[in-house]
């Protein structure tokens, strides 16, 4: 493309700050609310996006599903309570850095890596556009189920002070995520007789509850929620903090470029989504660090890599709609929608007959990342006071407020007494080292597991060996197992090395 | 150590659940499950063995430690998970936004506010915003209840548990 016409298409969107502006502010505040995604958002406002043209609906679109992924970090790093399924990696290193009293230089690594993540992966996109829309034919249902035990081993060894233990938690959402009616005959299995499991374990209240409710039982053991040798330095942050933390991320740039491409190739793949984008990220920005030991203690690339990778995620999911017309989640089901009603032939040929539409597209999200560097950094400072609030009222709040959340996503009263039961199996999972991370991710998984294995059981016509019979699922498997042994050969070398240090010392 | 053992037995008891349930669906209604369940089975026994090595070298114990201790916090805990039960049992009744302005009262009290016009303040607040955002703006199906829906102009509102 010229650059004449990328000025050109930059100047359009630009002129559509009207509705791109509403788009982020509506994307925060579903971001931040657990119970609220953009998938659920964007279909309630389907019949208003179905009535602007097809550039202010796209346009407004694509800035409530950028920013949304932006709004889940914010309660992930201020209260340890990920407000969408993508944000849930950033709680490892994103709270230990609010108890040290680092919230706002969290917020903003959060802000800096999500804007610059995006804007890396926007243009990356617009660049390599018809190359990267061959990728997401390699992926079939050998290598997504492959893809998925990846992600999900990735959360055990990662999140996990026991790997056993990791696993069991694991597996344990997965066996959760079984619960509810089979996808082919559509028998009910394990729902205990409920009639409201028959859909399956709900997310939002298994979110709420494994995470909010549990992390409030947690929380009233403390005065605040930032450590009170810590809050001094919390209650003097400055403007200069968050230059601190824009001056970490740029420190960090090779993180953000290199994570948010991760996010960028799981995006494209059907299904993958945010989430494993984030670990897979955050996994490998720890197995290349120099310091891995500080991850989980409150380290910033620990913030960057999954913050990068889940906006990265965005520019991928858009390429499988435009190169072949099929939408890889729900996101890009409903913006499949939106352009098939405006007249829009998705498929190879758009990038022939309307290329500039294409690019158009990308230069929004383009835009929309700039507006998001330029307008949310400055609030981290006022964001990060929340974390000031003495327990014995946030407690409450967050109680209160999330099991109201837990009903929304289905309008059953039934879910809120779930969401107090996973709350408190949350608990004790935190309490006896079992992750509830690796749990939320197995009962995320479970029914997308289900539905490839299946699908890759009836493609080898029920002979299990088909799991291994391709050349990239292989690769993948071997990724699976070295996920699994590199860590576990790392800690034995450190305590061979601690041993012989202390052998040298004695 | 012995707390450790809650995770898995509830793990264990979902799979024997699930595996007794499905026997008569056909195979491939119940494949993944079934895998998922053998793998979960042989984890949880790998971790049984293990602490069952430990407490038998004297290593470790089966005693639950401090998660079921009667202390201040666990009282406090325990307090809070019963309010918000009883909040879910009596939302029909109740109401959602009644219920909630209680429900903060409640648990606020419980945790060591005393100040009378903190606690009605706080949970009137969180209480009237939430009543605006969700069932004034949103038109969510939250339960509205007698005291609502008596002195409402609106008419009641349906009966959660239907989807939008």
């Amino acid at each position: 493309m010229k650059d004449g016409v990328l000025l050109e298409l930059f100047a359009r969107s630009l002129a559509l700050w009207w509705v791109i502006l509403p788009g982020m502010l509506l994307g925060v505040v579903v971001g931040i609310l657990p119970g609220f995604s953009a998938q659920n958002t964007l279909i309630i406002l389907l019949p208003l996006t179905l009535y602007m043209d097809i550039e202010s609906g796209m346009a407004f679109m694509i800035a409530l599903y950028c920013t949304t992924q932006l709004g889940g970090g914010i309660p992930a790093i201020l209260f340890n309570m990920p407000g969408e399924g993508g944000a849930v990696a950033t709680t490892l290193d994103g709270y230990p850095m609010t108890k040290k009293g680092q919230a706002q230089q969290a917020l903003v690594l959060c802000f800096a890596a999500s804007a610059f993540g995006g804007l890396i992966t926007t243009a990356m996109t617009m660049a390599t556009l018809p190359l990267l829309a061959k990728i997401g034919l390699y992926f079939r249902s050998v290598e997504m189920v492959v893809v998925i035990v990846f992600g999900l081993t990735l959360i055990a060894a990662i999140a996990a002070e026991d790997l056993l233990k990791g696993i069991i938690a694991g597996f344990f959402g997965l066996m959760i995520g079984t619960i509810g009616v089979d996808p082919v005959f559509g028998t009910p299995r394990a729902t205990f007789g409920l009639l409201e499991l028959y859909d399956g374990v709900p997310l939002i209240p298994t979110l709420i509850g494994l995470f909010a409710i549990s992390e409030a039982f947690v929380m009233l053991e403390s005065e605040t929620i930032v450590r009170s040798e810590n809050l001094t330095q919390a209650k003097s942050a400055r403007w200069s903090d968050t230059l601190e933390g824009v001056w970490m991320t740029a420190r960090y740039w090779w993180q953000t470029v290199w994570t948010s491409l991760i996010g960028l190739i799981i995006g494209i793949l059907p299904g993958a989504g945010s989430t494993v984008a984030a670990f897979l990220a955050y996994h490998y920005s720890k197995l290349l660090s120099k310091t891995p030991e500080l991850y989980g203690t409150g380290h910033p690339p620990g913030v960057i890599a999954p913050e990068s990778a889940n906006n990265g995620v965005t520019s991928g999911t858009l390429v499988p709609v435009f190169a072949l017309g099929i939408p890889g989640g729900t996101t890009g089901a409903i913006m499949t929608i939106v352009l098939t009603y405006h007249g829009i032939v998705l498929g190879p040929r758009l990038f022939i007959d309307n290329a500039g539409f294409v690019y158009g597209v990308y230069m929004q999200m383009l835009v929309c990342y700039l507006f998001m560097a330029l307008m949310i950094l400055p609030l981290a400072r006022y964001m990060s006071r929340v974390v000031w609030i003495p327990t014995r009222f946030l407690v409450p709040l967050i109680l209160s407020l999330v099991t109201i959340a837990a009903f929304s996503e289905r309008e059953y009263v039934f879910d809120m007494g779930l969401a107090l039961g996973f709350g408190v199996v949350g608990y004790i999972a935190r309490k006896t080292g079992y992750e509830v991370t690796a749990i939320l991710i197995g009962v995320l998984m479970g029914p997308l597991f289900e539905q490839y294995f299946l699908r890759a059981l009836r493609v080898g016509q029920g002979d299990p060996t088909i799991l291994f019979s391709s050349t990239l699922g292989n690769v993948l498997w071997v990724m699976v197992v070295a996920a699994l042994v590199l860590p576990w050969l790392r800690s034995r070398r450190q305590g061979v090395l601690a041993q012989t240090q202390r052998a040298g010392h004695e | 150590m012995g707390a450790d053992l809650i995770i898995p037995a509830l793990a264990c008891g979902l799979t024997i659940y699930y595996l007794a349930s499905t026997t008569d669906l056909v195979w491939e209604a119940r494949a993944t499950g079934t895998i998922i369940g053998a793998v979960l089975l042989l984890l949880c026994g790998t971790l049984f063995v293990r602490l069952g090595l430990r407490v038998a070298s004297g290593e470790a114990s089966l005693r639950t430690g401090g998660l079921f201790s009667d202390s201040e916090f666990n009282r406090q805990r325990a307090g809070l998970a019963a309010m918000v039960a009883v909040y879910i049992l009596t939302l029909h009744w109740v109401g959602a936004t009644v219920g909630l302005f209680l429900l903060l009262i409640g648990c606020m009290w419980l945790l060591g506010v005393r100040s009378v016009r903190t606690l009605i303040g706080v949970a009137l607040v969180a209480a009237v915003l939430v009543h605006l955002a969700l069932v004034t703006l949103l038109d969510s199906k939250l339960p509205r209840g007698w005291i609502i829906d008596r002195f409402s102009p609106t008419p009641t509102s349906e009966t959660p548990g239907k989807k939008k």
